[in-house]
Parts: structure tokens; C-alpha cells; sequence
């Protein structure tokens, strides 16, 4: 995501609706993936990603410019549709990690079967196999590229916890490219 | 470095880049000797590729004209009433959603001109009329008068 200008943020907060559409059109893109990849739903991503800029807007006033607009925008994307997760009842409980302790032991084909996984579906179903709070961690982290601090203040979490989650969904992640993503599914 | 740890790392900073020189050597040497922490590298690694081939997709183009609706209706919301009533005034007659209601009110005012009119001579018509029927009346009366007088004339002149 490119950095927003403090001057199109104040435009934008000041009901400039041109500075607003800028905004949006330069931040639209990671909130309705963050938001897909959450909720794992096109239409619940597009109710959340109105749902955020419905929020941005309102809020814009308040933004003072602490953290940088990109967190801030990033918290407000991943605690919408982690509400809207709960609020649905899609999500369930995290699997056990008994398996976890066991996963350097097995020697099997668990590099083929994640090789196989590349494609959309699959890295969809491995998603879907973690709980919505692992899944933002994990989104934050792998596919939008948030260092450790910025997860930190998105998530409003310290980095010792960003770290312990990290690993947690990481783990995970494994057991359940090697279980076939069949133990856990989130519908 | 135990396999406990060297994963510890592995899952966390050594993955991300974030472990010391001296650490990460350490890791790397531990790995090269175990085939366990080696496949659960490998298994990161193939995840973390997994995760980033994922394809970016951008948000409807609908949803921006759905949330400028409901912005601008936020707005016209959270005006004072006498200002939103103005507002709501100023959109029906310059706002492009209502072209068929002005139009209609438009026709609806030249109907009423057209009948208001139409009555309007109807009056004059029947006004001219009973002034005519009222001078008749006068003029009638006015001759009967004339007679009257012409007749008493006649009679006092008989008796006189």
C-alpha cells in the first residue's frame, strides 16, 4: 500500500469527498483482501470493506497521526472482520495442537503435499483451517508483508505476542497441509 | 542447540530474517545434522510460498458508489432540520434523481393554471350574465315606475 499524504488524509477528514475517493482507491485494495481473506466470503468482504470505509470516514477526524494511517487503517480492516467473524458465528474453536509436538517426527511426504498447495483453493482451505485471529496474523505477516512492530500496533499486541502467535499459526498451518486440511474446516 | 529451540527460532525469527548472525549460524549448523529440524524449515518455507503466491484481488467497483451513497445520505442526516430540510429542497429541484417528479409537478401546476382559467371565465361569463338579467330587472321596474308615474299622472288629471 502506498503512503497516504498527511494533507489528502486532512482533505479527506475535512468531507472532501475527492480526497476521500483518493484514499479509498489507495487503501481499497489491501482492506477488501485483508477482509476476504478473514471472512473468506466475497460478499462478506465487500460488506466489511464498506463497512471499514464507512468507519475511516467518520473517524477521520480523530486520526492525530500517532501511528501512520496505514496501521491505523490496517487495525480498524482486521478488527471489522474479526467482529464480523464472531458476529456470524463462522468461526470455531482452534484445533488441538497435540500433533504440533509430534510434526518433526514424521518423515513423510509433507513437502510434496504442501508443494501441491499453491494454487488459490488451497491456500484458501489452509486459511480456513486456522481461527479468524490466526488467520489476520498470519495475512498481516505472509501475504501483506507487516513487519513484526507494525503487526504489533495493528493488532494493538506486544511483539512477544506477535511472535507467539506467529509460531502458534505457523504450526498449525503445517498440521494442516499435512493432515490435508480436512480436520478443521470453518464454514 | 537443542531441536526445541533451533524450531522455536525457526518458526519465528530465523524464518523472518530477524535472528543474529551468530544465531542463525548456529541454527543452520543444527539443521544440517538433523533431518527433523530440516523438514520442519522446509515446511515453512513451502507454506510462507504458498501464502505469498496468492493472487491480490481489487474490491468491486460497486462497493465505492454504495458507500458514497450511504456517506452522502449519512451527511444529509446530520444536518440541522432546517438546513436539511433546504437541502432536501435543493435536491429535489436541482438533483438529477428527481427528473420525473418535476416533471409531474410540472404538469400538475399547468393542469391547475388551465382550470383555475377555465373557472375564472366561467365567473366573468356569469357575472356579465346577472348584471345583464339585473339591468333588465332595473330598466323593467324603472318602466314600470314610468308607468306608474305615467298612470298617476293620467288618474289626477282624470279626477282633477
Amino acid at each position: 500500500m502506498n503512503e497516504i499524504s498527511r494533507e489528502s488524509i486532512i482533505q479527506a477528514a475535512g468531507g472532501d469527498m475527492e480526497a476521500f475517493e483518493a484514499l479509498y482507491k489507495a487503501t481499497s485494495g489491501f482492506v477488501y483482501n485483508v477482509a476476504l481473506r478473514i471472512a473468506q466470503k466475497t460478499s462478506d468482504a465487500e460488506e466489511i470493506t464498506q463497512d471499514v470505509f464507512m468507519k475511516i470516514h467518520r473517524n477521520l477526524k480523530e486520526f492525530s497521526f500517532k501511528s501512520s494511517f496505514k496501521t491505523w487503517a490496517y487495525r480498524i480492516t482486521v478488527n471489522t472482520a474479526l467482529n464480523h467473524c464472531r458476529a456470524s458465528m463462522k468461526d470455531k474453536d482452534v484445533i488441538d495442537m497435540e500433533n504440533v509436538g509430534e510434526l518433526a517426527s514424521q518423515r513423510n511426504d509433507l513437502k510434496e503435499k504442501i508443494d501441491r498447495q499453491d494454487s488459490e483453493a488451497k491456500v484458501s482451505e489452509m486459511l480456513a483451517a486456522l481461527s479468524p485471529e490466526q488467520r489476520a496474523i498470519i495475512i498481516l505477516r505472509e501475504i501483506e508483508g507487516l513487519d513484526y512492530k507494525e503487526i504489533a500496533e495493528t493488532l494493538n499486541i506486544p511483539i512477544n505476542t506477535v511472535r507467539s502467535r506467529l509460531k502458534r499459526s505457523r504450526e498449525e498451518l503445517i498440521v494442516c497441509a499435512k493432515k490435508g486440511v480436512a480436520s478443521h474446516e470453518v464454514r | 542447540m537443542k531441536c526445541d529451540k533451533v524450531q522455536e527460532f525457526l518458526f519465528t525469527d530465523y524464518i523472518d530474517g530477524l535472528a543474529d548472525k551468530e544465531t542463525e549460524a548456529r541454527i543452520d549448523e543444527h539443521i544440517a545434522g538433523c533431518p527433523k529440524c530440516r523438514e520442519v524449515k522446509e515446511a515453512i518455507a513451502a507454506t510462507r510460498a504458498s501464502l505469498k503466491s496468492v493472487k491480490r484481488e481489487g474490491p468491486p467497483g460497486h462497493i465505492w458508489y454504495r458507500l458514497k451513497e450511504a456517506i452522502l445520505s449519512g451527511k444529509q442526516e446530520e444536518r440541522p432540520a432546517l438546513g436539511g430540510i433546504l437541502g432536501t429542497l435543493k435536491n429535489i429541484v436541482t438533483g438529477p434523481r428527481y427528473v420525473f417528479a418535476r416533471a409531474t409537478a410540472v404538469a400538475l401546476v399547468i393542469l391547475v393554471l388551465v382550470f383555475a382559467a377555465f373557472v375564472v371565465q366561467r365567473n366573468y361569463m356569469t357575472t356579465e350574465m346577472s348584471r345583464e338579467e339585473l339591468y333588465g330587472l332595473v330598466n323593467f321596474e324603472l318602466n314600470g315606475d314610468e308607468m306608474m308615474s305615467d298612470l298617476g299622472t293620467e288618474i289626477e288629471k282624470y279626477f282633477l
